[in-house]
């Protein structure tokens, strides 16, 4: 995973939280990947990706619960840990977490975090 | 410095083997996360916002120049190419992944390292002067004792699970430079009336929530007795300290509540009953381990040093380098170096594996092999020929480890922050980053003078900022980052707790906040009065009505 | 339920009274400080084995007297994170030299079996098999040791003097 170019300012928080018509706020699944660590997003068809732009979008509780459950089955299934849902806006197709922990996590630290290792120091 | 034996070799290549283990059951879906968190925790492996997040143990901050070679090599191989050094003298690696944890444990048991108990209830890493045994001003090198005290510790079987974690530091200066006042214990090494050295002992100092300076529980502790002193206060922790309440389970509510006076009885009378058995230290048993600190073998050195006087007053930047990051040495003709982690724009602490490998060379090539690692985040090499400083600055400038600005305002202690730590409400280290662009005009940082800028992210205060001078404690209202100013900290020997200066800040007011602050203490103090010295002559009645005059 | 004592597991010939329970007219039981104290007579006058199950709270120091009327004495591990037991043990053990079986009970948990164990432990009730099958394991996962716990084990200082002993022996 690369720095996102197009990462949002964490400082830019939401303005204001974007209900849908029965008050619920929209929801996103959220993990870490057992084996690395990796932040991963719960697509629509309930398997992992590293890209929030996969993520599948809950609009109501029932949907919310279904990917609770999915995600409840890939953490007793030792796939994943530290499942959680958190808030989302959608704007234009483009999912945005609503709170800046979530808007880190999911774009990595707000400073230069990326540090490549270089040609001449991997043939040390 | 301290080398393993067989023994404690075997014990940490026992460790990998185990947890090896464990992590092969956890994969394989035998463990579940509830299980295998404390076994993981106990390895030092946190899972944190982004990743697993691996805290490596550096033993009262030193370090050999092969272990900083191989932190260097763990940084490269197994995570992002960079680490971060922490306020308890430790490093963190922030993107690590699970089922690699074993090859990395074995790596660091190749150079005598390992993640032993820098997580979980216990008997955490013992911290101490990051200039131990070199120091013009020790008494003794407390490093001895702090390596006794990590054995005693280690897998301690009765103290693993106490009610919250557990934190010494030792000093064998009467100059702190290991914060030991705001230390579960912290030991004072000094003399008493005939000469003899020991300690004295303070208990149920802490920052997090309810910040306490530690109190004074034994004016003058025998060495021979450390140990069964040690674990009768740890006993007396163990039984009583409270379990109800995660946030009143450290050792200074335990001592808050009952009193200094009758946990010293408690203490003394558990001790009474344990002193002389089996842990008594025998001078031989001492002499063994301090045989391994014996002084490097230092070069007697010439009393003129035409080219480093040259140097010094052709080159600015390497006579003001000479005059704020360097430390009296106790041997003539040698310099304590302070390699400064705090350049202009970048997270305080962090290094890339590039940087250990040129410090580590450093060390082998003028520092007798040896490194140190400070609270305040900084590297050290303890022991430079004076005739050497011109060619350790230069490859330190080379790699942006030569700002000169130890102990001054740039010189800040940021704890990782929303940036990386899952508890963070706030961040850290961009605030750092904002003042060192602020404050970039080396002039008027020296001009400032000595002052200490702490940033903690949450209430943790692992950015130790109720001990800053200027303390900055980042809070979450409504979604926003907010950042709550203390003033007059101090964690050395004159410990104290900052005041709480008023509302918190906006993220973006902080700076100038700092700012105004500086202002108020240029415009008051009096002769060559350092910032806090100002504050607590005058208190933070002036610098309070200032700021929120014209916030 | 299950007992593992000595690295096997036994039959548990020991009841456990519930206070306020009517004891059994024989048989082996263990019972709780309170009716301890308040029985003891009675309690003793029974000939087929008596212990006491303390809670984590209890003072060992208050048993001192009787430890060589007991058959058992049980501690707690509510939570396996909760640690109070240990310092229980070691104080039962070293302090007042009890000799009979010291059992773990509660939160029992493989990875802790030697902790317990060198705290003096030799017995535990285990609610979760996977302590039954991994004495071994666990128990084997180290083989060197930095505390005197008064469990046996030669300490690191001590097969350091050993060694430093027989050094000496050699060279001259």
């Amino acid at each position: 995973m690369t720095q996102e170019s197009k990462r949002p300012d964490p400082e830019d928080v939401a303005k204001d939280r974007r209900q849908t018509k029965s008050g619920f706020v929209p929801q996103a699944m959220t993990a870490n990947r057992l084996r690395d660590g990796a932040v991963i997003f719960l697509r629509q068809d309930h398997t992992w990706s590293e890209n929030l732009v996969d993520v599948a979008v809950a609009n109501d509780a029932e949907q919310a619960a279904t990917l609770q459950a999915a995600a409840d089955r890939d953490v007793a299934a030792a796939r994943v840990v530290g499942a959680y849902l958190f808030e989302i806006a959608v704007e234009n197709g483009d999912v945005l977490p609503l709170r800046y922990r979530e808007r880190i996590r999911a774009f990595g630290p707000s400073i230069p975090w990326d540090r490549p290792v270089s040609a001449d120091q991997l043939s040390r | 410095m301290y080398a393993y034996d067989e023994y404690d070799q075997a014990i940490v290549d026992q460790r990998v083997a185990q947890f090896r283990d464990q992590v092969r059951r956890r994969i394989a879906g035998e463990l579940s996360e509830d299980e295998f968190r404390p076994l993981r925790l106990q390895n030092g492996l946190y899972l944190q916002l982004h990743a697993y997040m691996l805290r490596i143990a550096v033993p009262y901050g030193t370090l050999s120049s092969a272990q900083l070679r191989q932190l260097g090599h763990i940084a490269r191989r197994y995570d992002r190419n960079y680490g971060h050094f922490t306020t308890r003298q430790n490093i963190q690696f922030n993107w690590i992944k699970l089922e690699e944890m074993p090859d990395l444990l074995a790596d660091l048991a190749r150079v005598q390292m390992h993640g032993i108990q820098t997580s979980g209830n216990c008997i955490r890493n013992i911290t101490a002067d990051q200039y131990a045994g070199a120091a013009a001003d020790e008494i003794e090198d407390g490093r001895v004792y702090c390596e006794i005290m990590r054995q005693w510790s280690t897998f301690h079987p009765e103290f693993s699970f106490l009610p919250r974690k557990f934190k010494i530091a030792l000093t064998g200066s009467p100059n702190d430079r290991a914060a030991v006042r705001v230390h579960d214990i912290g030991l004072r090494m000094h003399r008493d009336a005939a000469g003899e050295i020991g300690f004295e002992v303070m208990v149920g100092g802490g920052q997090g929530r309810t910040p306490m300076i530690a109190k004074t529980i034994r004016e003058f502790l025998p060495k021979e007795h450390l140990l069964s002193y040690l674990e009768a206060i740890l006993r007396v922790y163990n039984q009583f300290g409270r379990r109800d309440n995660l946030f009143k389970a450290r050792i200074k509510i335990l001592v808050h509540e009952i009193g200094v006076e009758k946990m010293r009885a408690a203490v003394e009378d558990e001790w009474q009953q344990i002193k002389d058995g089996p842990l008594v230290l025998p001078q031989a048993t001492i002499d063994a381990i301090a045989a391994h600190f014996a002084p490097p073998d230092y070069r007697p050195q010439p009393a003129d040093q035409p080219e480093v006087d040259l140097l010094r007053r052709g080159d600015a930047e390497f006579a003001l380098w000479e005059k704020t990051n360097l430390f009296p040495h106790k041997v003539p003709g040698y310099a304590i170096v302070n390699a400064s982690l705090k350049p202009e724009g970048l997270a305080p602490g962090d290094a890339t594996a590039e940087q250990m490998e040129i410090v580590a060379d450093l060390a082998d090539r003028y520092s007798f092999s040896e490194v140190r690692v400070t609270h305040a985040q900084n590297l050290v090499l303890p022991h430079v020929a004076v005739k050497d400083l011109p060619e350790v600055w230069r490859r330190l400038r080379e790699i942006g480890f030569a700002t000169p600005n130890l102990g001054l305002i740039t010189d800040i202690i940021a704890c990782p922050g929303l940036d990386y730590c899952s508890l963070a409400n706030a961040r850290s280290i961009p605030v750092a980053q904002r003042l060192t662009h602020r404050f970039s005009d080396l002039a008027r940082v020296h001009d400032i003078g000595e002052l200490q800028i702490k940033i903690s992210g949450c209430i943790n205060a692992c950015g130790h900022h109720h001990v800053g001078h200027i303390g900055i404690l980042g809070v979450e209202k409504n979604g926003e980052e907010f950042y709550q100013i203390t003033l007059g900290g101090s964690a050395d020997q004159d410990a104290s707790i900052g005041t709480i200066l008023g509302p918190a800040l906006s993220s973006n007011a902080v700076i100038d906040a700092v700012d105004n602050l500086i202002g108020t203490y240029l415009d008051i103090r009096q002769g060559g009065e350092t910032f806090l010295r100002t504050v607590r002559r005058v208190g933070v009645a002036p610098f309070k009505e200032r700021l929120y005059a014209t916030a | 339920m299950p007992l593992l004592k000595n690295g096997k597991e036994v039959e548990d010939p020991w009841h456990l009274a519930v206070d306020g329970d009517t004891l059994p007219a024989d048989g082996p039981v263990i019972v709780f400080l309170p009716r301890w104290k308040a029985e003891r007579e009675a309690l003793l006058r029974r000939n087929s084995g008596v212990g006491v199950r303390l809670k984590n709270t209890d003072k060992v120091a208050e048993l001192a007297d009787d430890l060589d009327r007991l058959g058992v004495v049980a501690l707690e591990f509510p939570k396996f994170s909760d640690g109070r037991a240990y310092t229980q043990a070691r104080l039962l053990r070293e302090r007042y030299a009890y000799r009979g079986e010291l059992r773990a009970t509660g939160n029992v948990l493989p990875d802790q079996l030697l902790f317990m164990h060198r705290c003096g432990f030799d017995a535990f009730e285990a609610t979760d098999s996977r302590v039954l099958r991994n004495w071994e394991n666990v128990v084997g996962a180290f083989s060197l040791f930095y505390q005197p716990t008064g469990d046996g084990r030669a300490t690191v200082t001590n097969l350091r003097h050993t060694r430093a002993a027989s050094d000496n022996e050699g060279s001259r």
